[in-house]
């Protein structure tokens, strides 16, 4: 298998310089269409996680950052029509807490684990305990993230969590909004805490670890840019 | 009294766009990482104030008692031991404004919209409307002081449920009393709006108020609202 196209290193570059419009124009290069699908998923997904790590030490913006995102799911609109949908990708359910509209952070959390491999359904605002469920039993998810703003939206993020253990225990949940810290969310029962885009990796890796200690993380970035793709195990 | 309604403005001057441009980070002391977001920015700028419709519901009501953590009008209890201290050093007859604003359904769908194709720009939307919509409720601010039996007296700033002076769930006493939905605002069940980008708030007039916001006796020193230095209150 190739392991490096020159076309590789310009989707990474393209991502991480927020450059939505590139990443268009490499989609129109016939070359492209002779590579592995997870060389281009993970190319893509390196140039935003350089950029996500820029986030992370403030070096952009909140707005640049999303572009970046905005680039990498760009790439993966092109990439759905090239080549058939990855269906061992880990699943994972996305939402707002009923009672709360503020969406963009939960839009933003399923940009980023999307482009760590995970197949996001987002609810997006406003949804009730009752939908979730219903996803996630369709969908097979193993992940459910729950977000909110408000303090007031506590009590139904507390009593979701405890719906969705007591009928789908198997299903590990990440919780995030300025309403919580990390007490805060082990109080009402979450899994783990992800405090913003930037921590989420690592949140990730934890709950991947509840779920199954020994199985290799299905996630398509390779961090310390060892090996081109990770396959499961 | 019922609810006057009023439409108030949004400025559109450069000191307020380039306010926003710096919320986003877009601004001379760094260098943006792509251009391009500077683009966005412009145009969402431009979209915000085409799309936004401001409009307010306001209501007058008269102070009738105020004990340690409410302030009991006509109509309308507030629930803040800031406020009702603020308050009880006020002058009496004390009036309060109470009102609630929109910019609308139409920025909020524009801001979802955005969502699907691009998260940047409704990012940027969704700043570009906080800043309006704060700005149009200065405006509305001015136009209540305006107001004939207000006209000659002291006001505080305006406060809002959701904030530290005055939890959220003060916010069904405001729907209550002043009815938005007339507006079209909508109350969820956590005391959240739809639309969105939507305000409601209140006002002390009185012929002398002490402060014009409660931070002063506030104990949290570190509050990242805060407006001014705590009072020393012993020796």
């Amino acid at each position: 298998m190739t392991t490096f196209h020159p076309i590789l290193k310009n989707l990474e570059q393209a991502v991480f310089s927020k450059d939505p419009d590139r990443v268009d124009e490499l989609f129109q290069d016939k070359s492209i269409t002779d590579l592995d699908h997870a060389l281009i998923v993970n190319a893509l997904t390196q140039g935003l996680e350089t950029a996500r790590k820029e986030l992370g030490t403030m070096t952009v913006s909140v707005a640049e950052f999303l572009l970046s995102v905005d680039a990498m799911r760009q790439g993966f609109e092109h990439l759905k029509k090239l080549a058939p949908e990855d269906k061992d990708r880990p699943k994972a359910v996305i939402g707002v807490i009923k009672g709360d509209v503020h969406v963009l952070g939960a839009n933003i959390i399923a940009g980023v684990m999307e482009a760590l491999g995970y197949d996001v359904k987002n609810l997006g605002q406003d949804t009730d305990v009752e939908q979730f469920l219903s996803e996630l039993k369709q969908s097979k998810a193993s992940i459910l993230g729950l977000s909110s703003m408000m303090s007031t939206t506590l009590a139904d993020m507390k009593e979701t969590i405890a719906r969705c253990k007591r009928e789908l225990p198997n299903v590990k949940i990440i919780v995030g909004g300025a309403c919580l810290d990390e007490n805060l969310a082990k109080a009402i029962g979450s899994d783990g805490y992800a405090a913003s885009a930037a921590q989420l990796p690592e949140t990730l890796d934890e709950i991947e670890r509840l779920i199954d200690p020994k199985k290799t993380s299905r996630k398509y970035v390779d961090y310390d840019r060892k090996i081109q793709v990770i396959e499961s195990s | 009294m019922d609810g006057l309604i009023y439409y108030p403005t949004i400025s559109n001057d450069e000191k307020l766009k380039t306010y926003f441009l710096k919320r986003i980070g877009c601004h001379s002391e760094r260098t943006l990482s792509s251009a391009k977001v500077l683009d966005i920015a412009h145009d969402a700028w431009k979209k915000c104030l085409e799309t936004a419709t401001p409009k307010a519901i306001v209501r007058l009501t008269q102070v009738e008692e105020i004990k340690e953590d409410n302030i009991y009008a006509q109509g309308i209890s507030i629930e803040s031991s800031l406020w009702a201290g603020l308050a009880k050093n006020a002058s009496n007859p004390l009036t309060l404004a109470v009102f609630a604003l929109t910019l609308g359904s139409n920025l909020s769908q524009e801001t979802l919209n955005a969502q699907k194709h691009s998260l940047s720009e409704s990012y940027i939307l969704h700043e570009a409307g906080s800043i309006i919509i704060e700005n149009a409720a200065d405006h509305l601010e001015t136009m209540i002081r305006e107001i004939p039996d207000l006209k000659n007296l002291t006001s505080s700033r305006r406060f809002s449920p959701g904030y530290c002076d005055i939890p959220l769930l003060n916010q069904n006493a405001f729907f209550q009393f002043l009815v938005p939905e007339t507006i079209g605002i909508q109350m969820m069940g956590s005391g959240g709006m739809r639309p969105e980008k939507s305000i409601t708030a209140a006002m002390l007039f009185s012929n002398r108020l002490p402060d014009i916001f409660p931070c002063l006796d506030c104990r949290n020193d570190k509050c990242q609202h805060r407006r001014g230095k705590r009072k020393e209150t012993g020796p």
